[in-house]
Order: C-alpha cells, then sequence, then structure tokens
C-alpha cells in the first residue's frame, strides 16, 4: 500500500469513527435501563383498565390490580367485570399461572395467550422489564428521540424483536413495534399521555396497541394509581394468587 | 375559511374517534374494601334423547316406555367475604332447583365457609370448610387426595368442599428453587363431620409440598391411611415453549376394597392396591385455538368383565325389583362414578372468534375410553357479546357398542343450553 493510499485509508476511516460518534455516545442497554426505571421504578402496585375496541365499535371493558417486585415478579387481579372478579395471574420470569376462582387452582399459561382477549396478550399485561428480556442496539437518533432494536434473549421471550422508539426528554417509549422470529410484524403499542404520577413516576398513562394479525381491533390500557410499594417476595407465589387483591389500599 | 375548516376537522377526527369511548380511569371505586360479593345466575335446559336398549335404561326406566325427557335446572352461586384486619371471613353458597322427569327437588349447599388468618408474611392458617384443588391436571387428578369427584365433561364447575383445618407455611428464595409451600392439614370425619368422605372415624392428617424447581411445578401429595386409604402423589407441571405446556400426575394408592359385580350378579369385594397416572399437554397454536390432551390410567378401574357384569345386572333389574335395589346399590358403591374403568384419552379444542365472528367460541371435548372404544364427544358453542352474560349450547353425543361403558348410558345424545349471569 503506497503511502498517500494509507493515508487515504486512515482519513477515512476517522470520518467514519467521527460520524459514528453520536451512536457511540449512547450506550443502548444503559438507555434500555433507564426506560425500565422510568417506566416500572422498581417495587411499585397499579391500577390498569383495559378496554379492547372490537372491530363493530363495541368495547369490552377490563379493571386489573397489579404489583411488582424485583426484575421479574408481577401478578394481578382482575376487579372487573363481573364475569372476570378475582381472576389473578401471576408471572415469576417466563413462568404465568392463571387463577380462576370457581376452578380453585392456578393453572400454567402461555405468555402468547391472551386472558382478556383483544390485541394485548398475557405478556403485554404482565410485562416485565424489558432490559431483563432484550439487548439494546442503537439504530438511529435525532433530536426528539432514539430509536432501539431490541434482540430478545432467549427463546422463550414472547416476541423476538422489538424496534423502540424513545422519547430523549423523558426517556420514555413512545412506539413500539414487535416482531416474530420470522420478521412478521405483530403488533404496534403506542404510549401517550406523559403523567406525573408523584414520588418521582412520570411516564405514560396510556398505551395503545394494534395488531396486523387482528385487523380492525385495537385495544387500549389506562394507567392510575402507580405508586412505589415494597412487597415480600412470599407474595408471588401460587399460595397467595387468590389474596392478591387483599394488598389494596 | 373553508379549507380552515376542514383542516380543523382532520385536527379533531382521531379525538372524535376516541371521544366515543370513556378513557377516564377513576380507582377510587376500586379501593378495597371491608367485604365483597360476587356470583352468578344460571339457567340450563337440557333435552335428553335415550337409548332404550341401554342398560342404564333399564335400571332407571324400568317400565320401559320413555324416549325422551327434559330437564331444568335454575342455579344461584354466591361467594362472599368479609376482611378484619388479617383475618377473612370466605364462603360460597349454591342453591339449585331442579325439575326432570324424575321429579323437581330443591338443594342449597355451603359449598364454602372457612377462615383465614395470616401469621405475617410467610404463615397463614385456616379452618372450615374448603374446596381444595390438588394436583396439574385438567380432567383427573390422580393426585388430589382430598376432593369430590370432578366432572371430566365440565372440570371447571364449582365443588364442594369438605371440613379442615390447614396451615401454609411458604417461602421465596433467589436461585433454581424460586418458592416453598408447605400445606400439612387434617381432615377429621366422625358421624357429624365429614361422614361422605368415608365410613371411619379418623383425624385423616395429610399435606402438600410445593416447589417451583427450575421453572417447573413440582407437587407432593399425601394422605395418612384413615377414613380412606393411604396415598403418595406428584404432579408436575412446565412451559416447554411460550406456547406449550406439559404435566402429569402420578399417585400411589394403599390397600382398598373396590365393590364388584360377580358373574352370578352378587355384589362381592376386591382388594386394591392401585397406582394411577396422567400425562397431558396444554397447546395454544398461532391461531389462538387451545388443545388440551390428557391420558389418565385409572389402576382400579373396573375390568371389561367386571363391567359388563354390571349392565347384565342393571339389564335385568327392569324385571325384579330386588335386582334394581342391587344394581342401584352397586352404582352408588363405584360403578356410577364418571369414568370407571381403567384407561382413557381426553382432548378439548377451543377456538374463539371463528371465522372472524365476534364473542363466539367453537370447541369440543372428547373423552375416549380406551378399553372398549366407546366415546362421549361434545361439540359446544358459546357466545359473550353481552356484558357479564354467557350463553352455551352443548351437544353430548355417545358411541359404543353392548357393554360398553358409554354405549350403555341411559341416552344416546344430551342437548343443553345454559346461560349464567355473573354479578
Amino acid at each position: 500500500m503506497t503511502r498517500p493510499m494509507r493515508t487515504g485509508f486512515a482519513a477515512i476511516l476517522l470520518l467514519a469513527i467521527l460520524g459514528c460518534a453520536p451512536l457511540w455516545a449512547v450506550d443502548a442497554d444503559a438507555l434500555l435501563a433507564e426506560v425500565d426505571q422510568r417506566m416500572q421504578p422498581g417495587a411499585l402496585e397499579m391500577y390498569r383498565k383495559i378496554i379492547n375496541v372490537e372491530p363493530d365499535g363495541r368495547s369490552r371493558e377490563f379493571v386489573l390490580y397489579t404489583v411488582r417486585s424485583g426484575a421479574d415478579s408481577m401478578a394481578a387481579v382482575f376487579l372487573d367485570p363481573a364475569s372476570e372478579r378475582g381472576r389473578s395471574t401471576l408471572r415469576l420470569g417466563e413462568n404465568m399461572w392463571l387463577y380462576i376462582p370457581d376452578v380453585g387452582r392456578p393453572i400454567r399459561i402461555t405468555s402468547l395467550q391472551s386472558v382478556v382477549g383483544g390485541v394485548f396478550s398475557n405478556t403485554d399485561i404482565l410485562r416485565l422489564d424489558f432490559s431483563v428480556e432484550y439487548s439494546a442496539t442503537l439504530l438511529e437518533e435525532d433530536e426528539e428521540q432514539y430509536v432501539l432494536d431490541l434482540q430478545a434473549r432467549g427463546p422463550e421471550v414472547a416476541y423476538d424483536r422489538l424496534k423502540m422508539w424513545v422519547d430523549q426528554q423523558t426517556r420514555t417509549p413512545a412506539k413500539i413495534e414487535a416482531y416474530a422470529a420470522t420478521g412478521l410484524l405483530i403488533k404496534t403499542l403506542e404510549y401517550s399521555r406523559i403523567t406525573d404520577f408523584g414520588d418521582g413516576i412520570v411516564r405514560p398513562a396510556m398505551l395503545e396497541t394494534t395488531s396486523p394479525l387482528q385487523r380492525g381491533y385495537r385495544s387500549v390500557m389506562l394507567f392510575s394509581g402507580i405508586a412505589r410499594r415494597d412487597f415480600p417476595d412470599e407474595v408471588f407465589s401460587l399460595g397467595y394468587l387468590p389474596r392478591i387483591g387483599d394488598l389494596r389500599r | 375559511m373553508k379549507h380552515g375548516r376542514f383542516g380543523l376537522l382532520l385536527f379533531l377526527l382521531p379525538a372524535l374517534g376516541f371521544a366515543e369511548f370513556e378513557f377516564d380511569f377513576d380507582v377510587g371505586r376500586y379501593e378495597r374494601k371491608p367485604y365483597e360479593v360476587s356470583g352468578y345466575l344460571q339457567g340450563t335446559a337440557e333435552h335428553f334423547l335415550l337409548d332404550r336398549d341401554s342398560a342404564l335404561y333399564a335400571l332407571n326406566f324400568p317400565d320401559g316406555q320413555r324416549r325422551d325427557f327434559q330437564r331444568y335446572r335454575a342455579t344461584g352461586n354466591l361467594s362472599g367475604q368479609y376482611r378484619w384486619d388479617d383475618t377473612t371471613l370466605n364462603g360460597r353458597l349454591q342453591a339449585e332447583w331442579r325439575d326432570d322427569v324424575f321429579g323437581s327437588s330443591e338443594d342449597v349447599t355451603v359449598q364454602e365457609l372457612y377462615l383465614n388468618h395470616r401469621f405475617g408474611d410467610r404463615l397463614s392458617g385456616e379452618a372450615g370448610k374448603r374446596t381444595l384443588r390438588w394436583g396439574t391436571g385438567y380432567a383427573w387428578n390422580p393426585a388430589a387426595f382430598l376432593e369430590r369427584p370432578k366432572d371430566p365433561t365440565d372440570p371447571d364447575l364449582t365443588r364442594e368442599g369438605f371440613v379442615l383445618a390447614q396451615g401454609e407455611y411458604v417461602r421465596s428464595f433467589d436461585g433454581p428453587l424460586r418458592t416453598l409451600m408447605v400445606n400439612p392439614l387434617v381432615l377429621p370425619v366422625n358421624d357429624d363431620l365429614n361422614e361422605d368422605f368415608g365410613a371411619k372415624s379418623a383425624l385423616n392428617p395429610a399435606g402438600r409440598v410445593y416447589l417451583l424447581y427450575r421453572d417447573t411445578d413440582i407437587h407432593l401429595t399425601a394422605r395418612a391411611s384413615g377414613s380412606r386409604p393411604g396415598a403418595l402423589g406428584i404432579a408436575l407441571s412446565r412451559n416447554l415453549a411460550p406456547h406449550f405446556e406439559a404435566h402429569a400426575e402420578l399417585a400411589g394408592f394403599g390397600r382398598r376394597e373396590v365393590t364388584v359385580v360377580d358373574g352370578d350378579g352378587t355384589l362381592d369385594s376386591r382388594d386394591a392396591r392401585s397406582t394411577d397416572f396422567l400425562l397431558g399437554l396444554r397447546y395454544l397454536t398461532q391461531w389462538e385455538t387451545t388443545w388440551i390432551a390428557e391420558y389418565y390410567h385409572n389402576g382400579a378401574g373396573y375390568t371389561r368383565q367386571e363391567i359388563r357384569n354390571f349392565f347384565d345386572l342393571a339389564r335385568e333389574s327392569g324385571d325384579d325389583p330386588a335386582v334394581q335395589r342391587k344394581a342401584a346399590q352397586a352404582r352408588a358403591s363405584g360403578y356410577g362414578a364418571p369414568q370407571v374403568m381403567r384407561d382413557y384419552l381426553y382432548l378439548r379444542v377451543r377456538h374463539s372468534e371463528p371465522w372472524d365472528l365476534l364473542y363466539w367460541a367453537v370447541g369440543g371435548t372428547v373423552i375416549v375410553n380406551l378399553n372398549d372404544g366407546s366415546a362421549s364427544l361434545i361439540p359446544e358453542l358459546s357466545y359473550t357479546g353481552i356484558a357479564n352474560l354467557e350463553v352455551r349450547g352443548r351437544l353430548a353425543a355417545l358411541t359404543g357398542g353392548r357393554n360398553t361403558e358409554f354405549g350403555e348410558r341411559q341416552n344416546d345424545w344430551r342437548l343443553e343450553l345454559r346461560a349464567r349471569y355473573s354479578f
């Protein structure tokens, strides 16, 4: 290689490095962990209303009380409608159970199933921290948002890949596209209504999802009463499932 | 100006789309109250087309005249809970009115009524009438030693409990063992208490240990010898993939007497020391169809000859009231249980919103007696388009030849329409 060629190659390499510098400046996994911290800051309780809007325009509502602890423990109980009242779900890592009062026994359910119908799957309703299930790469960045590519850490994760748009200012997700391993778009989730819930929790209060696989359906999740609260680990066990509702204040 | 209005309309359109729905959320009404009441009202109409050649028809209709009949049932189920401090009073009451060719009857049952007290995060105790649900199987639970029999054609139905006292210790860990739960209990039987659990008075200690170990549910169950023979069991369940669950149960029972009908029509008993097991799976397809399949081995079940002897006795009962009493006694002593032979296959399929039909679900259940090839086929259709109301239609058809379990049942088929309103 002649000297001018070497100089030219070095210059191109330097430019490439400088050009990529803004991308390198952001640690994608650290950013994802920050998103998790803002969306579900540690141990907490919250109320959620899920509204399934059917293709014929009718809607169906579900209200859940949810408790969470650690990175992978979550439980929720249905408070409405009457036909679902008392049904409880528990997630410990990739394990999920459903307790139906009439049946009286927790049964294992799968993450891709939906206990409420509509577009939200069980994994959306009992969502763990993104950083527990995915590793992140920064795809793009502009003045308003980052775009992250999230790859599932294992085959047991419900969605193989996520593309996440993160608002630069609030460090919360604005939009997520969920893909199957085949590259098929399974659903799109859009967050809105940034709300101050108090105690330093500022995050979206509304999540809307649509799916090309369920055309005409739309599901909305509203968040309320999000508050930091510690729970003993024993709350997240099968024996406690019938009593999750007793934790309400 | 025109463009301005059009632009404003375009801007407002998405909001107008949302405006039809209530997107406000007042959590105040969902805060914990000291008491909660819920339940359902249910009406069921059934039409039975009878199999006049079957053995159980001869037993139930000795005059041999009836071709079909209807049954109507009205059921109310009320659950309540009252909490104070760390104590909770729980109850479930079921009232049923029933009318069919055999007459009208009313029945009020306290299915559950028990006190639960928490002594801390890890320890609790309860006493009273309680329905336990052990095991991991869907249609059958051989490792569930303290329950009334489950109806495999409708496994989710509520069932009556027994009076018992039990403790619960639960502990969570980091590492491969995530959860440990221990439930020791006693189920006393005497002339006034739990007399339908067994004839012999005893304290009946029993217990369960539950482990969540390496993402597998492990239930170890035990019942000391008392009103019923001693038993040991294990039940397992695990998700092998996000859409695929597998489960199994294995139970060993101490010596017990099984009532059998001899070749000459007399009631006798034989000793059985059986091992029962169940293998099952639950699979969800990407098109939202759920499949549940189970194989069940009932170790102490009747042989083909033993069931044939019973059917012969039942068939003769139309001619002789004494024989009819004997056949009825045999039925009450074991032959009348839901699945009494040795090997069964269960398959249930359920698909929501078929052909994009909102609120509808189609499905079916098949129970096959692998020993004689007879089967029960139950296609069903349900609709949940009205808030808190579920309407379900089922057709239960029985197939099988002479001296087979399902072939000798009293009806050829049964059409059922059920409406349940939850509150």
